[in-house]
């Protein structure tokens, strides 16, 4: 389960094509992929492994203007469902 | 153990296969009417026998490809298999329990390099002609091909899982291949659509978005999707196949009312 001080990396090796407005994230080793909408593309680009999961629901929810705890709520299923896909790396910082 | 070799190709792909005639026998007689094109330069495949290697634990099929650098490996106990799309030089040393399936496997992978370094693809699809046209229903396991292909009857089929696309001056064209089930005679025909089969009460063709439509076709892309170096050309080519070629989700049921909505779309 992710804490909010979690840490998070996108996986080296994922490849990523933006398409139509989508962004497709294709994971080799399984040979899966994910369609991000503008949102998940931009929390995907923010994993970075310099930010906290905090940091970044922090980011996204000043950038939209949006109710930081809805932001926070959003941002923890979406990148929860993107580790379990392989699509994240995550850093537990004691 | 007697040798034997063979050539075997698809459109613009050509291999010349040397190993064991135990081995290579059986799918050269399978796979006669599969020749090359006399201007088609083959990749030696080179298949050994070796018993020093532990006793294969089941089909070489379940290996799972992998591929880094242009270069794919296919390792299961009894198997040391490995491709390179830059010398065009492909080597499986198997023990000698390994039979005909396990290299014809091999042969597949290695042409599904091949063709994708010549400008091809080999794509999981089920590869039906209706009128002429090709139309290539996909999607994942237990999505449904077998079924389409089943419920077109007469309808030729090229193969009701593995096809290879290649380009042509009059666009993009759907092989035949002898990796599955086929129908008839047919051997190629124009790609006039690719459609994502989905299981659903009523028939519809709903439009598929760009990105998914991507991603559906990228994941069905054997061998090559397995790689980070090959994925961004990969990409690339099934977004130069989508901008000629359209895309759709096809809401399908157990019967053959799905040829009437595409008719009234695509007909």
């Amino acid at each position: 389960m992710l804490n909010w001080d979690d840490v998070l990396t996108a996986a080296p090796t994922l490849v990523t094509r933006e398409s139509d407005g989508e962004l497709v994230v294709v994971l080799p080793e399984q040979g899966k992929f994910v369609v991000l909408n503008a949102t998940g593309a931009r929390v995907l680009a923010l994993a970075d492994g310099t930010r906290t999961l905090r940091e970044i629901a922090d980011t996204l929810s000043a950038k939209f203007g949006a109710e930081p705890v809805q932001v926070a709520g959003d941002v923890l299923r979406f990148a929860q469902s993107l580790v379990e896909r392989g699509a994240l790396h995550v850093r537990k910082v004691m | 153990m007697n040798e034997a070799s063979f050539d075997f190709g698809i459109a613009g792909t050509a291999l010349r296969a040397r190993g064991p005639a135990a081995w290579l026998t059986p799918l050269c007689s399978a796979w006669t009417a599969w020749q090359p094109a006399p201007e088609s330069v083959p990749w030696d495949v080179c298949l050994t026998a070796d018993a020093s290697l532990p006793v294969p634990q089941g089909p070489l099929f379940e290996a799972t490809p992998h591929a880094q650098g242009g270069v794919c490996t296919l390792v299961a106990p009894g198997f040391e298999g490995e491709v390179s799309a830059m010398t065009g030089a492909a080597h499986l040393r198997a023990h000698p329990e390994a039979g005909p399936a396990d290299i014809g496997y091999f042969l597949r992978v290695v042409l599904a390099i091949q063709a994708f370094a010549r400008g091809g693809m080999l794509f999981h699809t089920a590869g039906i002609v209706h009128r002429g046209q090709g139309y290539a229903f996909f999607g994942v396991s237990g999505s449904g091909k077998t079924t389409a292909a089943h419920f077109s009857a007469p309808a030729p089929v090229l193969n009701d899982d593995l096809v290879l696309l290649w380009p042509s001056a009059d666009g993009w064209q759907m092989h035949a291949t002898p990796f599955g089930r086929r129908r008839g005679a047919v051997r190629v025909a124009p790609l006039r659509a690719l459609l994502r089969l989905i299981k659903a009460p009523d028939v519809a063709l709903v439009p598929l978005s760009a990105g998914r439509a991507l991603g559906e076709l990228v994941a069905n892309t054997p061998v090559l999707s397995a790689d980070p170096l090959w994925l961004p050309e990969v990409l690339t080519r099934w977004e130069a196949l989508l901008s000629a070629v359209p895309v759709y989700a096809l809401h399908f049921r157990r019967d053959a009312t799905f040829w009437e909505v595409i008719d009234a779309e695509l007909g």
